[in-house]
């Protein structure tokens, strides 16, 4: 058994980094869902807060981490000679997972990290402001959730496709 | 001069009213919220500048998406690295339009209080536009048109 060094960034791109980008919106959902200050003593605000702020920090470092390693490091082994495309693009049967799942998955993909970015700024600016603040609050859900769907999105697309066709 | 007072069963038989458990809890309630930190005691302005730049950026990745579709020249012109293809240059400028509009209008709303749920819709439509600019058959759809 041997794991080759595009095998290894393929999964330090797909599990590692997006097991702590899971992680960090797990942490940050939770305290974001019940950051409301009638339901909140002023401690449990500044716990929240604080989870709050560690989670959307955690998810936009990592979804960064993600597309950089994806564009930068796995897509020109994607994109070789001889390599995961070439072999989709030969057969007519798999064409369609790069034509139309790779193209659309690396290019939605970019907009995880700003949104994420967005979300985790907003947080840092308002903090237990935000218990108050029921439209900011909606703000940073919204921007939070679609970050997670589209990171979701490019994560099953991608690990469709590296089945279809692995890098190895 | 002797002081009239009231009588003393007056106040005895004077009820206090009682708070039911509602009451109660939206005092308490009322307390806890002016302990926190208020809402607003700071601009919108850095808020919506984030906002802004997540939507420009986003509509920024749709817009060049359909213009490397539609135009080879503008594909070789964004191809920065050629192991990347146009992604290169397409995810750079992204990356440059983001962290520059956000830098820019948070410099120029630092004091105001724009609209946050405006902003936030504006950037919406954006980030929509964008899904549907990077959605693949729509980008084949454009290169069949070279």
């Amino acid at each position: 058994m041997r794991v080759s060094n595009h095998e290894t960034w393929a999964l330090i791109h797909g599990i590692a980094i997006g097991g702590l980008f899971l992680l960090g919106f797990t942490g940050g959902l939770a305290a974001l869902w019940s950051l409301r200050s009638d339901l909140l003593t002023t401690a449990g605000v500044a716990q929240q807060v604080k989870r709050l702020r560690l989670g959307t920090a955690l998810m936009a470092v990592m979804a960064w981490a993600t597309v950089l390693t994806g564009a930068w490091i796995i897509l020109p082994w994607y994109r070789a000679a001889g390599g995961p495309k070439a072999q989709l693009m030969a057969d007519p049967s798999t064409r369609a997972w790069h034509t139309f799942a790779d193209v659309w998955k690396t290019h939605i993909a970019w907009t995880a990290p700003l949104l994420a970015t967005a979300a985790a700024s907003l947080v840092a600016y308002y903090g237990a402001a935000l218990a108050r603040d029921r439209t900011a609050r909606s703000i940073v859900l919204v921007l939070f959730l679609a970050a997670f769907g589209v990171s979701s999105l490019a994560g099953l697309i991608g690990s469709l496709v590296t089945k279809a066709a692995p890098v190895h | 001069m002797p002081t009239k007072q009231a009588p003393a069963t007056e106040y005895a038989t004077t009820p206090l009213r009682s708070l039911d458990a509602d009451e109660v809890e939206a005092l308490e309630a009322q307390i806890v919220e002016a302990e926190i930190e208020p809402a607003l005691d700071r601009p919108a302005g850095p808020a919506a500048a984030v906002l802004l730049a997540t939507g420009l950026s986003s509509l920024t990745l749709g817009v060049l998406t359909g213009l490397v579709a539609a135009f080879p020249g503008v594909e070789s012109a964004l191809t920065i690295s050629q192991r990347v293809g146009d992604l290169s240059g397409v995810s750079i400028i992204t990356i440059a339009v983001f962290f520059g509009i956000w830098g820019l209008m948070t410099a120029v709303w630092r004091r105001s209080t724009p609209s946050l749920p405006r902003v936030a819709a504006i950037s919406a439509s954006f980030f929509v536009l964008c899904v549907v600019a990077t959605f693949a058959p729509v980008i084949h759809l454009i290169e069949n048109t070279r």
